[in-house]
């Protein structure tokens, strides 16, 4: 397994993986994939994973270092001990959540002018795509979604607005995302969600590895 | 107890919140480890028992019940009726005491509790305040008026010792993009002073010091971050993750401050100066083991001397 990933020291009790492979649903496979295997290790020192794009990062608590010196020699042992099959076919989500949209944000032209598409060809392109939900981050709920068109890539604001309301459907790069909540944030919106993404009971609407599709309204 | 005024971020806090990250939710948690650490020992209360994170001004506190308390962290010359108090150390206070801080001597962040402990409300198996959750019915911080119930346990008599640990000197392990800064840049993280800028809160601490370069830039993707991560802004400016850090981020990653010197740092306000040397991980897990055995040391004492007692 050695040379498929590299180990890098987050903090005394946190170690992130990183896949020597470009991002891309591939990658991400392979991420959620290695976050199974290890967390049916059952290790007791280990607190929590969290997956992103093409790494995953790993929390553990002090008892680690009851039975063990350095994180990152468990981890190259680990690795070059054990085979993962990353390429298991039946680690694959089908189920497609729909996500209903209002394609009304203020950005709308920003994005159209910038790609040159028309209006109806920019949300034409963003609501038949299916996308993987890659990573919940930057805010409790928010969906990083990979599989948008490269036609629609478009780059962050050069200075976030202090401002984004809830429901927000953004673009960010060469991928798209939701605002669970009002928040500051730096992406093109170009549609709303009246769907709730986050509450105190269920927590994230969607999970890492989703299928999720944009449903126009 | 009652609180008649509330001061500025007094927020409710323990250890943080693990295994939500994966959905977004950050760790949180105190701000100053070591100092929460020592209270919840000091008042031989479960180690991770919520209390109140208190920054300047802090609140005014009229207890309503007899109770033990302490407070460790930051000086913020606390008088209960009047009396000054010191750190470190359990008081005994009745109904009708007023607890008030009357002006800032040393640190940034005083942590308050009671024996017993405070009995707030429960978020996924954590008390701590989540800045970044807009709902109402879980707000954590402290509030005008608001009634803190104590869950009093009446047991254990005043022990006190000292326990002092603010520096300048800011411990970090290099991670693999400082091998990319140019000559220079390194030179400056290792050798030269930085600032603790106002724009720095529980979510991070941005400094000020000579602009750093990399080598090559290569865009970042987003990946795990946590308390303590260090990251280089397109600014050339580092900024140093804290309590509150989000689950993941983009920018560089030079390293990570080692756990007691994210401890040190958040007693550090804005305007302080501090130097980073390096240290390796292996080092820096020695004196992670090193402060659990002292932290094991001040238990025994503690528990040696309420046998005396």
């Amino acid at each position: 397994m050695k040379g498929l990933f590299t180990l890098s020291i987050l903090s005394e009790k946190a170690i992130c993986v990183f896949l020597n492979k470009e991002i891309g649903l591939e990658a991400h496979r392979e991420v959620l994939k290695l976050k199974e295997t290890i967390e049916s290790q059952k290790w007791p020192w280990l607190l929590e994973t969290v997956p992103a794009y093409n790494s995953l990062g790993l929390f553990v608590d002090i008892s680690f270092y009851a039975s063990n010196t350095s994180l990152l020699i468990f981890f190259e042992n680990w690795f070059s001990e054990n085979i993962i099959d990353v390429n298991d076919a039946s680690f694959q989500k089908t189920l497609i959540k729909s996500i209903p949209i209002k394609y009304d944000g203020v950005d709308l032209s920003f994005v159209s002018n910038y790609c040159k598409l028309p209006v109806n060809e920019v949300i034409a392109i963003h609501s038949q795509a299916v996308y993987t939900v890659a990573m919940i981050g930057f805010l409790p709920g928010f969906p990083y979604l990979l599989g948008m068109d490269e036609r629609i890539f478009v780059p962050r604001k050069s200075t976030p607005r202090l401002k984004v309301t809830k429901g927000s459907v953004g673009i960010g790069g060469f991928q798209t995302g939701i605002y669970p909540s009002e928040s500051p944030g730096g992406w093109q919106i170009i549609g709303t969600t009246a769907l709730e993404l986050f509450d105190l009971e269920n927590l994230s609407y969607l999970s890492i590895g989703d299928k999720v599709k944009f449903k126009p309204i | 107890m009652k609180i008649l005024k509330k001061g500025i971020l007094s927020t409710f806090q323990d250890k943080g919140r693990f295994g939500y990250q994966s959905v977004g939710i950050n760790i949180g948690g105190v701000m100053d480890n070591l100092s929460f650490r020592l209270l919840n020992m000091i008042l031989g209360n479960h180690s991770n028992e919520a209390a109140l994170e208190i920054h300047f001004p802090g609140p005014h506190i009229e207890f309503e019940e007899f109770c033990f308390f302490a407070i460790t962290g930051a000086e913020f010359n606390a008088t209960l009726n009047q009396k000054l108090l010191t750190k470190n150390k359990i008081y005994k206070a009745k109904p009708g005491d007023h607890l008030v801080f009357k002006h800032k001597s040393n640190g940034e962040r005083l942590y308050f509790g009671v024996k017993g402990g405070l009995e707030v409300p429960d978020w996924l198996n954590s008390k701590s305040s989540n800045s970044q959750l807009n709902f109402p019915e879980f707000c954590q911080n402290l509030a005008l008026n608001n009634k803190v119930e104590l869950a009093i346990d009446r047991t254990q008599y005043g022990v006190s010792f000292n326990y002092n640990f603010t520096s300048k000197i800011i411990r970090f392990v290099p991670s693999f993009e400082f091998e990319k800064l140019d000559i220079a840049s390194k030179k400056n993280l290792l050798n030269s002073d930085f600032l603790i800028t106002k724009d720095s809160n529980r979510m991070g601490y941005r400094l000020s010091g000579e602009p750093m370069v990399l080598l090559e830039n290569k865009e970042m993707v987003s990946a795990s971050v946590t308390k303590g991560t260090i990251q280089l802004l397109p600014d050339g400016q580092l900024i140093v993750l804290m309590a509150d850090a989000q689950v993941s981020g983009g920018y560089p990653k030079l390293g990570f401050v080692i756990e007691n010197d994210v401890s040190k740092l958040s007693q550090l306000g804005f305007q302080s100066k501090i130097e980073f040397e390096m240290v390796s991980y292996e080092h820096a897990v020695k004196i992670m083991l090193q402060t659990e055995k002292s932290f094991d040391l001040i238990k025994k004492s503690l528990k040696l001397r309420e046998k005396e007692n």
